[in-house]
């Protein structure tokens, strides 16, 4: 295919054409058979290689999932006997959890922050870039926990990538667990006001960041902030229920 | 081909509708484990085999405009027990036939949906290679934009005119379809 011809279909996808020069390529296409194909495979091959837009966000929810119905003894088969013992078990478990609470003062916000911050590894979309092995090394670290290590690894990517929205949101966890949380608040305050994949997990972890910094009353604010539709929703409920008064 | 009513399934992966999605795991998580689990896996390998099943119908509905046209359990059922058998040979392990359709109907329209997929990975797959023989500012060039960004953020990315990334990128764009429609399997993956 010439770069002629892909110069016109770009035109025409990107709508720079005048309304003459669009009816006459339109023309052109459905009277010839070649140039159809062409149009047809260009667009074919631009969609398989375009980024899916909320990939990352789906990974989440099937990460959520997983958990859920993939740990042992998660799925019981409906009415079995099992079923019931499962039920019996989770109600002793929930009787001595609340007993536990009852009788001990309520949990500590460190303790809270060490139950409720749980975050997800990295996983590293190939870009075909020349950062892809820097990303890759990042990621690998930052999955292991060292987010000490992971840091300035991220931050060279980012001189590289500044617009990563992933990678800048775990040098925001780096920040968040290696005691720098005004840095770390600093990236989720941005996150949490743009129109992206990362938007409600932003705003969750505005809250995460002001338990790990012991404000209650902040943290129940940005905990407030989190609407119903957002896949934090229950966390952030069950967070709110258990912080101490 | 008209879609069937389950490709309601595909169609929640495409939009991450969390309902639709519980329901795909609470209907078919449990035997896709048993099959993974009588064939050699654990339990992680079950949770990893469905969780990359699921994106690569999410990628292949949102990118390759996939449709269902045959029942949804079975079709997931195939698609996650060649997975799993290909997962089975790449860790040299010998017996790799999975014996039995666990109850699933895997009928003529189940197999011709599954190839259809197939034919849709190949082409992916082609495109890849293809784009490996090109030169790296030409890969570069294209993944970025196939990353998402504007142009001409990725001109400014790449300090660039726009004008000279965009002529670039027809350019590149040009190589990379020659390669794949040079190559041997080219007609065979029905573009």
């Amino acid at each position: 295919m010439k770069p002629e011809t892909i110069a016109i279909i770009e035109q025409y996808l990107n709508d720079e054409m005048t309304p003459q020069e669009r009816k006459n390529f339109e023309q052109q296409l459905s009277a010839d058979e070649h140039l159809r194909n062409d149009f047809e495979l260009y667009n074919n091959i631009n969609a398989t290689m375009s980024a899916s837009p909320n990939e990352n966000e789906l990974r989440q929810t099937l990460q959520q999932m997983n958990e859920k119905y993939f740990t042992s003894d998660a799925v019981v088969k409906k009415g079995s006997f099992k079923k019931w013992l499962a039920v019996a078990a989770s109600l002793i478990f929930i009787i001595a959890v609340s007993f536990y609470f009852l009788m001990k003062n309520t949990p500590s916000a460190e303790k809270l922050y060490a139950q409720f911050a749980q975050h997800t590894n990295l996983n590293i979309q190939l870009r075909g870039t020349a950062a892809d092995s820097l990303a890759q090394q990042a990621a690998t670290i930052f999955n292991n926990k060292d987010y000490t290590n992971a840091l300035p690894l991220l931050q060279k990517y980012l001189q590289q990538q500044p617009d990563d929205i992933q990678m800048k949101f775990s040098e925001a966890i780096c920040y968040l667990e290696t005691g720098k949380p005004a840095e770390a608040e600093k990236i989720f305050t941005t996150v949490a006001g743009g129109q992206t994949a990362y938007t409600e997990t932003a705003k969750w972890y505005l809250a995460l960041t002001a338990l790990k910094e012991n404000d209650l009353t902040k943290c129940r604010t940005a905990l407030t902030a989190i609407p119903n539709t957002s896949p934090y929703f229950t966390k952030a409920k069950a967070l709110l229920e258990e912080l101490p008064d | 081909m008209q879609a069937h009513p389950d490709h309601k399934y595909i169609a929640a992966l495409q939009k991450n509708d969390s309902l639709l999605i519980e329901e795909i795991y609470s209907r078919y998580a449990i035997r896709i484990k048993q099959m993974v689990i009588k064939n050699s896996g654990t339990e992680t390998d079950a949770a990893d085999l469905f969780q990359e099943v699921l994106i690569e119908l999410h990628r292949k509905a949102t990118q390759q405009q996939f449709v269902l046209t045959c029942p949804f359990d079975a079709f997931l059922y195939l698609v996650c027990r060649n997975r799993w058998i290909n997962e089975l040979h790449k860790r040299k392990l010998p017996s790799v036939t999975i014996k039995g359709d666990e109850g699933f109907n895997l009928n003529e329209d189940v197999y011709e949906n599954y190839e259809a997929l197939v034919i849709k990975e190949k082409r992916k797959d082609l495109l890849e290679e293809k784009l490996a023989e090109l030169g790296e500012g030409c890969r570069n060039l294209l993944s970025l934009a196939w990353s998402g960004k504007p142009l001409q953020e990725v001109a400014v990315m790449l300090n660039f005119s726009y004008a000279y990334v965009r002529k670039k990128k027809t350019e590149c764009m040009s190589k990379l379809i020659d390669l794949v429609k040079e190559a041997p399997g080219f007609n065979a993956l029905k573009w």
